[in-house]
């Protein structure tokens, strides 16, 4: 039984969150409209859509910030309805967010990453040991005396996210980490997510960019409020006119695998990066085969 | 409307021990109707020159020069040069303040003094480039519109100037990827109906690579660079060194050399990248036999 | 430029005042305060000078940093000069038309200026050696017994702290909003006193709504780490007395009693 709850780090069932009407007379606006969810420990999901689709709203029903209104959502088998359990359920599944000014609570970076570590009751020398351990884990221990005020955007969210580790949690949501990076901060904050994996933490990672999800062992697409797909990045991406009707992008290094595919060359689905993309091509075998189709077809 | 700087050098905390070069020396000419992009990562002087441009920002030495005179000079009304170059900051939306749409947009041109009837008028269009609907949006307050929406709202706050030149610091940033394509389109469309100089700060290779005329690489408060797309992109070591990436095609093509392909050309878009492999593909195919 | 604006004025370094237990130095300056308004002669002064002069060359924050400090309160301090001066009645030293220098006046105008010098000597010394968070965190344990009638001791620290890191954010904003609204032809400094507070809308108005879409964010980041209040929460930094806050805490206590002494026993005798 126990063993059962384990495997699904997250489960919601039919759930359904309204946002009270504007006005009186206005109907109220549905954001998560009957979604049935599970995700296994230890995975990696990306979460796309578009603005407004209920991407951002969903990870904050997991977190317990927002309560659904119908509906049941569990988080290491705690039913977010719990009261009892809300901060046990956040501690479990820790949150980082996108606006990396706006989630600093301290004007000294340890000081910021022991907020949550303080709130839990932490005794003091574990504080220090874990946060010098998250501050490590996340490369920001030489700015640790620092304000956030100096740091640039890369680092701030990367004090966010030991902010968040020091909690020990088993899962981590990220609500658009990375859409107020330059390449360098995204960079650097996709790096210590992919280390966070291979750590066993569970990964729930928001994005507009279709290269990040590309890295995940499985993505969502959320839309009005529903899933619309629900796949592996290399099947979901490998169906083009797919990915376009739901509103997304290809990744940088599928659309280019995508015409040499119709150029005849044989790729499979699941080079989704361009590291990948030109070591398959520089490699030869397969790569062979298709200039070879492609040669018969020519003549 | 030509603007020319030449050597200039924006000093911050002078004279102190944390002295710092936020710009140095930098010169260049920009022609009439040019599409340029300005690359370079955050902190290396990109958003510093730009509010060299209209004046916001004095340089330390050197001098800007608009129309062929020193903005600088007490003859000059900064008024003026901002009404003929438009700036649009990061996440204008931030900056909306008035009740309706239609009166956020007529901040500018009521500043400027112009009339009411054609104030009305230039809304009006401005909002049209801009793609939103005038008799739906006009009478709505800014606060209760989208993001995407809000963000176009600024941009016609910009445009109602009619400035000669319109500079955009990163103006797709944190826009999901359709709102992100839609809006560099409408400036493409906005350069060409409206026959303005454009000057793009982005730290999108792919989106500088597709439209701009000639790129301008930022590094240390230096411009180390500039050139059209295909010249500055084939200088990948430049580039790297100034913690920048490729555009995507580009950047295949350069791993495929680092991994020992010899693959001639400067590429920059996909469909080059693809014929580009394929023909080398072939090559080494009747190599191989 | 409004970039340069920091909070506080810490002056980093090492020193013995540097390393004192906030709470012990907050105690202290409010101790020096309240025997400088018990000072009734210059010799009180002298004592006090001294007490601060030992003080600041312990800490090693060169004196001409304190001299910086008294910047923004130096009209306050030259009004106060002048107004003892001219308009204390008493023995007239001088006079020039309507205006006499009066002998209990220009004694009187030393004596405050000397009691504003040395306050100023004394915050200026806290704030130079103690830094913003470590004040707070001094305030909160000083005023935690109080929590027990209802005093939110913990609830003002960690408003304290938040204005730490967010006011100079806030500096910024307000930077870049002007900016952005000059680039539309704003003008923040010609006109009337009605235009220009007029002309402030366009800052104040995005500056309030950033302002409160950053409370609402961090209101939920807080939340989403786990914050309750202040109960049964631990901390990262626990105040621990030493020897050289016991030192100091005896040294306070020499000095107040020369201040005392000199103000009772003249009376006693």
């Amino acid at each position: 039984m126990k063993e059962i709850e384990m495997e699904n780090i997250i489960r919601i069932v039919d759930m359904t969150l309204q946002y009270p009407p504007a006005d009186e007379d206005a109907d109220p606006q549905t954001a998560i409209d009957g979604l049935s969810l599970e995700i296994k420990e230890g995975s990696f999901v990306a979460v796309l859509g578009q603005n407004g689709s209920g991407k951002s709203t969903l990870a904050k029903t997991i977190n317990a910030l927002l309560p659904p209104t119908g509906g049941d959502i569990f988080v290491c088998g705690m039913n977010t309805k719990d009261d009892e359990l809300i901060w046990e359920i956040r501690r479990s599944a820790g949150m980082v967010f996108q606006n990396p000014d706006n989630q600093l609570v301290s004007a000294v970076v340890e000081d910021d990453v022991a907020f949550g570590p303080e709130n839990l009751g932490v005794p003091t020398e574990e504080i220090r040991q874990r946060i010098d351990d998250a501050m490590k884990k996340t490369g920001i221990f030489e700015q640790r005396k620092k304000s956030p005020h100096m740091l640039s955007g890369g680092q701030k969210q990367r004090v966010a996210i030991a902010g968040v580790i020091a909690m020990r949690p088993r899962c981590i949501l990220f609500d658009e980490p990375t859409a107020m990076l330059d390449p360098k901060g995204r960079l650097e904050v996709m790096n210590i997510i992919k280390a966070l994996k291979k750590e066993g933490i569970t990964v729930l990672l928001i994005t507009h960019f279709m290269e990040e999800a590309a890295e995940a062992d499985r993505v969502i697409v959320m839309r009005q409020g529903k899933i619309a797909a629900d796949a592996p990045p290399a099947d979901l991406f490998s169906d083009t006119e797919n990915v376009r009707r739901l509103g997304l992008d290809l990744p940088p290094a599928v659309e280019i695998r995508e015409l040499l595919r119709a150029g005849g060359v044989d790729i499979s689905d699941d080079v989704l990066d361009m590291g990948s993309l030109a070591r398959v091509l520089c490699a030869g075998a397969e790569v062979t085969d298709g200039t070879e189709r492609r040669r018969v077809r020519e003549e | 409307m030509p603007i020319i700087a030449e050597n200039i050098s924006h000093v911050y905390n002078k004279g102190q021990p944390d002295e710092t070069y936020a710009l140095r020396d930098v010169s260049f000419s920009i022609e009439d109707g040019e599409f340029i992009g300005i690359i370079g990562h955050t902190g290396s002087g990109k958003s510093t020159l730009i509010q060299h441009l209209n004046g916001l920002l004095k340089p330390d030495s050197g001098r800007i020069l608009i129309d062929g005179r020193d903005i600088m000079s007490k003859d000059v009304s900064l008024r003026g040069i901002r009404r003929k170059v438009g700036l649009v900051f990061q996440y204008p939306e931030y900056q909306l303040f008035e009740e309706t749409v239609a009166e956020d947009v007529a901040f500018g041109p009521k500043n400027l003094g112009i009339p009411p009837d054609e104030t009305d008028q230039r809304v009006r269009e401005a909002l049209r480039l801009t793609e939103l609907d005038y008799d739906e949006i006009a009478d709505r307050s800014p606060f209760e519109l989208s993001g995407g929406q809000k963000r176009r709202v600024a941009i016609a706050g910009v445009l109602a100037m009619r400035p000669e030149v319109l500079i955009l610091d990163e103006p797709a940033a944190g826009l999901d990827p359709k709102s992100h394509v839609q809006i560099l389109e409408m400036i493409r469309r906005v350069r060409e109906e409206r026959k303005v100089t454009v000057i793009l700060v982005s730290h999108n290779m792919d989106d500088v690579a597709r439209l701009c005329s000639r790129v301008f690489v930022m590094e240390k408060g230096e411009l180390i660079l500039s050139g059209t797309p295909r010249e500055v992109f084939s200088q990948t070591e430049l580039l790297r060194k100034a913690g920048l990436g490729l555009p995507a095609a580009a950047d295949l093509i350069f791993r495929m050399r680092t991994l020992g392909a010899d693959i001639d050309g400067d590429i920059l878009s996909a469909e080059e990248a693809a014929d580009a492999v394929i023909k080398w593909l072939r090559k080494k195919g009747k190599r191989g036999r | 430029m409004l970039r340069d604006i920091t909070l506080g004025q810490y002056y980093a370094k090492d020193s013995v005042i540097h390393r004192l237990d906030p709470r012990v130095k907050i105690v202290a300056v409010i101790v020096y305060i309240i025997m400088l308004f018990l000072v009734r002669d210059f010799i009180g002064y002298a004592v006090s000078f001294a007490a601060a002069a030992a003080v600041i060359c312990a800490s090693g924050v060169p004196f001409r940093f304190i001299l910086r400090g008294m910047k923004p309160v130096a009209v306050i301090l030259a009004l106060t000069f002048l107004l003892n001066l001219f308009l204390y009645p008493g023995t007239v030293l001088l006079s020039a038309g309507p205006f006499h220098i009066t002998q209990q006046g220009l004694h009187q105008a030393l004596f405050m200026a000397c009691r504003l010098i040395l306050l100023i000597f004394g915050t200026a010394i806290l704030t130079y050696t103690t830094k913003p968070m470590k004040l707070t965190d001094g305030m909160e344990a000083l005023m935690s017994p109080l929590s027990r009638f209802g005093f939110p001791a913990h609830e003002i620290a960690i408003i304290m702290s938040i204005a730490l890191r967010f006011i100079p954010m806030l500096v910024q904003e307000a930077d870049k909003i002007m900016k952005a609204q000059q680039a539309r032809g704003a003008d923040f400094e010609s006109g009337n006193i009605i235009r220009r507070v007029r002309s402030l809308m366009p800052l104040f108005i995005p500056l309030f709504i950033g302002a409160f879409r950053i409370a609402q964010d961090l209101a939920m980041a807080m939340e989403a780490r786990c914050y309750r209040g202040g109960t049964g929460r631990t901390r990262l930094h626990v105040m621990k007395l030493h020897k050289r806050d016991a030192a100091a805490s005896v040294l306070l206590a020499v000095y107040a009693g020369l201040i005392l002494a000199e103000r009772i026993l003249p009376a006693l005798f």
